[in-house]
């Protein structure tokens, strides 16, 4: 599903990634734990093809990335969902509006996507807010909407970008079990946070199966 | 109504003040090219008028018999600008004064039965497209010098020509800047537009929009403003030809091609605009996520 072979990224003179090797088979649930500024953020950006790595090779979904074409990048990030670290809500449009963006491009029927919409809504306890702006819900209640839209299209693939950075503790563990939910659907979740001892948390209190667990420490990555 | 439409709708009605402003700032700009247009178009018609007229008539002394009238037709026919010269004789002038006085020429006709007041003349055509206003008031000198000659006039068909080349050129520099202020104010607009929704763009180039749903707000946008701001600034146009059709005469406001051609082309510099706006866009606040870098 993931598989990135002596990966190597940087920004002009400062190295992010180097030499990094890490694979994640199909349905597996990941935690990519690292210090701020480790470059899991970069990573996720390589895996969504926002990035090329400077050297290396790189396999999402089966496909190796330096293969895709600018027409067909956008079918690739289709199949993926992203919830990202700074959630990216659109502030002019409602919660509802936010979360039929993702439906919208894939050409979903408006029925269909009214009904999936709504759905999504009372799965994430946001049916009341539907008509709320971002900037007049909570944090969580953003965290959960950017979680909504990331997996509203059932991705292959879930990337999430310290999604429980905001959050209090029992909520963090909450929105994992969410996740936990759909990698037991068969979505392939890879998680970043920078919070170490919240796999090894997440396991114990939820009871939850084994998890994959990769550091990022110095540029490369440990399991 | 399907994503991509309500995309373009939503696109163009983020800043309302803004396309508002773009608006008229190109009716502003068209308004002032259709006066250079109308300008040109009106000399135009004034020099089709006077086509067949010769830009100089030279009328002879009652004293010059035909043959010596010819000859020395012949003689400055020589002169590298003229390209040829009809006599017209006192009697051939005379018939033409009775055609153009209608009723009144055949009193003319009838006053003049004895003797003929109207002289013989050369009517002196020039290249006209080689023949500026001052060349021609010197060949006009240069006849009137002749014994023969007893006045020449210059009847403007030459005058015109050269007023109508100046027209021109001042309408092609017209043309071209507001073409160049067109298509820089409507990107600008584009722009402006598109990085007030950039949020948005980004995140949907993020999850998979393709270029070609980025980049159709940007065309329709352009298209929309190119197509408006030209329409309205011939409207506003129109609306100054009917406050000030007294003062302007017999002048008939632009053809319906021309008015079209206005409208067309603007609309495709708006979209032209829109594609240069959309390439600036990319590269600048997308980092073009979609190059194989």
């Amino acid at each position: 599903m993931i598989q990135l072979h002596q990966v190597s990224f940087g920004y002009q003179d400062l190295s992010v990634l180097e030499r990094t090797s890490f694979r994640l088979e199909r349905g597996e649930f990941g935690f990519l734990v690292g210090d701020s500024g480790s470059g899991k953020t970069t990573l996720l950006k390589l895996l969504n093809r926002e990035l090329l790595p400077s050297a290396g090779s790189l396999s999402v979904l089966g496909q190796p990335l330096e293969n895709l074409t600018p027409s067909t990048i956008p079918y690739f990030r289709r199949k993926i969902g992203i919830v990202f670290q700074d959630w990216k809500l659109i502030n002019s449009k409602t919660v509802e509006q936010n979360l039929e963006i993702p439906q919208k491009l894939i050409g979903t029927k408006y029925r269909i996507l009214q009904e999936n919409v709504n759905n999504m809504l009372h799965q994430m306890g946001l049916a009341h807010r539907k008509h709320a702006l971002p900037s007049q819900i909570s944090n969580n209640e953003k965290q959960r909407l950017a979680i909504a839209r990331a997996i509203i299209n059932s991705p292959l693939l879930l990337l999430a970008d310290q999604p429980t950075e905001t959050l209090d503790p029992n909520i963090s563990l909450e929105i994992l079990s969410l996740f936990d939910a759909l990698n037991f659907q068969g979505t392939t979740v890879l998680v970043a946070t920078s919070d170490p001892d919240l796999p090894y948390r997440f396991i114990r209190d939820k009871n939850a199966a084994p998890k994959r667990i990769y550091k990022l420490q110095d540029g490369s990555i440990t399991s | 109504m399907p994503y991509k439409i309500q995309n373009i709708f939503t696109h163009i009605g983020r800043t309302r003040l803004n396309n508002l402003l773009c608006i008229l700032t190109l009716a502003f700009f068209t308004l002032v090219l259709n006066a250079f247009l109308f300008n040109h178009t009106s000399v135009y018609k004034d020099l089709e008028l006077r086509e067949t007229v010769p830009p100089l008539v030279a009328f002879l002394n009652d004293t010059v018999i035909e043959e010596d009238a010819k000859t020395f037709a012949n003689q400055i026919q020589k002169q590298d600008k003229i390209l040829f010269i009809d006599f017209v004789s006192k009697e051939e002038n005379l018939n033409r004064a009775e055609k153009q006085f209608g009723s009144l020429g055949k009193l003319i006709r009838r006053g003049f039965s004895d003797s003929n007041p109207f002289p013989a003349s050369l009517e002196i055509y020039v290249d006209a497209s080689n023949v500026s206003r001052k060349t021609l008031e010197e060949i006009s000198f240069e006849i009137e010098s002749f014994a023969q000659i007893d006045d020449v006039n210059l009847t403007g068909s030459g005058l015109i020509t050269d007023v109508f080349r100046q027209t021109t050129r001042m309408t092609i520099a017209s043309i071209s800047i507001t073409v160049l202020l067109i298509l820089l104010i409507i990107r600008a607009a584009v722009i402006k537009t598109a990085t007030s929704r950039h949020d948005e763009i980004q995140l949907i180039t993020l999850i998979g929009s393709t270029r070609r749903h980025i980049r159709n707000p940007f065309l329709f946008h352009g298209l929309f403003l190119g197509f408006f701001g030209t329409l309205v600034g011939l409207a506003c146009f129109y609306l100054l030809y009917c406050v000030f059709t007294y003062q302007l005469g017999v002048l008939e406001f632009l053809p319906y091609n021309q008015l079209l051609s206005v409208v067309c082309t603007g609309a495709f510099l708006g979209l032209f605009a829109g594609i240069l706006a959309n390439r600036k866009y990319t590269k600048t606040y997308l980092n073009d996520m979609y190059s194989k870098h």
